[in-house]
């Protein structure tokens, strides 16, 4: 479950940075970065969540 | 040759053989599964294309919004009420329907049709990730006009690239199937936080108060580039519409909905539409204005994202060309006697890599669109006709099943009347299906009036 929040969490946090630096609160570089760390993280997550063996 | 063709539709028959029979009972599918499975949908490499080409095309903010709420909606509608409700009485695939309607033989022929559509839609999608891959080796994209491709290197790339999807498609096609999934929602982040990147590079303050007026003059500003046509709200409204034709009028998704326990559940497609052909396609409208109103999927993304743009465009290609080419082999499988599936899907995919090549499929995007909806829409209109309109008209239903027709010509009729009546049709190519529907509604109820049952 913590995964799945992380992975979503993830999402909301790209469209975030992208706003952030709409504001004028981040450079491009940095939105750059932070959006290719964000999809780093959505990717791990979503596909352990996704591959996960079901619990009984 | 008709025992030929009988021996080809009977191996068809058995690739499908797996969901012949109606579905039961259990099997039914809940809402909430319908809902997930239509919110991963629409969201594909496509979509960077086309919400590009309608800024390219000159249509206005208003239009643009109130042409794609509208067209939007009528396809919702068009699932719910067209779709969904002949799924859930028949509990059958179209494959099956069409079958007992227009006989083994037509529907090979279907089958055959709409395999090289989805070809050439493959071909797009691949064509879509070498225009973000060419980033990387300084491959220029073709411009808008051309219909041959511009350089060796695009050739180069896009074969490459076209072999590696299909290499993929051959030898995993079910766990990228599972990978797609995870990549949607990722894909539409992308969208949406590159164009709220463009915000500044387009002049939007960041308390918003010129937000409207940026869009209407340096986006959706109502004037075309040069060479491409002015749209309106109609054109637009009817693009969104038909965008999917196949799927709802044309009743490919009887095969998804016979699992649904309403036909209201039509309603759920509107969880993958309104994100994927409403708010996608204005991201990447905006993503094209900020990118100088030039064509160019991966360099637009570049702009709005980085390189997780540019990752974005090349998934997006990847994970929507590679079912794509899968149902393509899968859909001649039974021209190709004895050859396994691994065989057919790789040359499938060499020809779609082939195809890939010629520019003139996807920056001629929004006309082939219209023309994959409007080839496979006659078949869906006799189907509508022999489940609604036969009953009420006393007409007997499923001629080609009870007589044992290997070809009903009453739809094939219909078939090449409707296509031949729509090719000289004066009307914008975006409009011809919807006059193409009544005709073939018409044709095919008039064709079978002397089977009228005495009551």
């Amino acid at each position: 479950m913590m995964l799945l929040v992380i992975a979503v969490a993830s999402l909301f946090a790209g469209v975030g940075v992208a706003v952030a630096h709409f504001l004028g609160n981040l450079d491009q570089s940095t939105y750059r970065n932070l959006l290719l760390a964000v999809t780093a993280v959505w990717f791990v997550t979503a596909t352990i969540w996704a591959y996960r063996k079901p619990q009984n | 040759m008709a025992s030929r063709l009988k021996n080809l539709a009977a191996q068809m028959d058995a690739l499908n053989e797996f969901d012949r029979e109606p579905v039961h009972e259990g099997s039914l599918q809940s809402a909430s599964r319908f809902a997930g499975l239509f919110a991963g949908e629409h969201v594909a490499a496509t979509e960077f294309v086309i919400g590009a080409f309608f800024v390219l095309h000159g249509v206005t903010a208003k239009d643009l919004l109130l042409g794609l709420l509208l067209g939007n909606v009528l396809a919702v509608l068009s699932w719910t009420f067209v779709c969904a409700p002949i799924a859930v009485r028949t509990r059958l695939t179209l494959y099956w329907y069409v079958r007992r309607i227009a006989g083994p033989g037509l529907t090979l022929v279907y089958n055959v049709a709409n395999a090289l559509m989805y070809c050439i839609l493959a071909g797009a999608m691949i064509s879509v990730s070498s225009s973000a891959i060419g980033i990387g080796f300084g491959i220029p994209t073709p411009s808008l006009n051309d219909v041959l491709p511009n350089s060796a290197g695009w050739v180069v790339l896009t074969l490459v690239i076209g072999f590696l999807f299909t290499v993929i498609a051959v030898l995993g096609f079910e766990a990228l199937s599972r990978f797609a999934g995870i990549c949607s929602p990722w894909l539409f982040m992308v969208f949406v936080a590159g164009a709220i990147a463009t915000f500044p590079s387009l002049g939007v303050h960041a308390n918003l108060d010129n937000l409207w007026e940026v869009l209407e003059t340096k986006v959706w500003n109502g004037k075309p580039v040069d060479g491409q046509e002015q749209f309106g709200f109609w054109q637009i409204a009817f693009f969104a519409w038909f965008a999917n034709l196949a799927m709802h009028i044309g009743l490919s998704d009887m095969a998804l909905f016979r699992y649904a326990k309403d036909w209201r559940y039509g309603l759920f497609t509107s969880t993958g539409i309104f994100p994927g052909h409403y708010l996608a396609w204005i991201c990447s409208g905006l993503m094209v204005a900020a990118a100088g109103r030039e064509l160019d999927p991966g360099r637009m993304a570049f702009g709005a994202a980085g390189i997780v743009g540019v990752l974005a465009v090349m998934i997006a290609g990847w994970t929507t060309a590679n079912p794509t080419i899968y149902r393509a082999g899968l859909a001649l499988q039974s021209v190709t006697p004895n050859w396994p599936r691994w065989k057919l899907t790789l040359y499938t995919g060499l020809v779609t890599s082939v195809l890939a090549c010629f520019p003139v499929f996807f920056v001629r995007l929004l006309d082939y669109v219209a023309i994959y909806g409007l080839v496979l829409m006659p078949v869906g209109a006799t189907v509508f006709a022999e489940h609604w309109l036969f009953p009420l008209l006393g007409i007997e239903q499923y001629e080609a099943e009870k007589k044992r027709m290997l070809f009903n010509w009453k739809v094939l009729v219909v078939w090449v009347g409707t296509l031949g009546a729509c090719a000289v049709m004066p009307l914008h190519l975006f409009y011809r299906w919807l006059p193409g529907y009544f005709l073939a509604l018409g044709m095919y109820v008039m064709l079978n009036l002397g089977r009228r049952i005495a009551r």
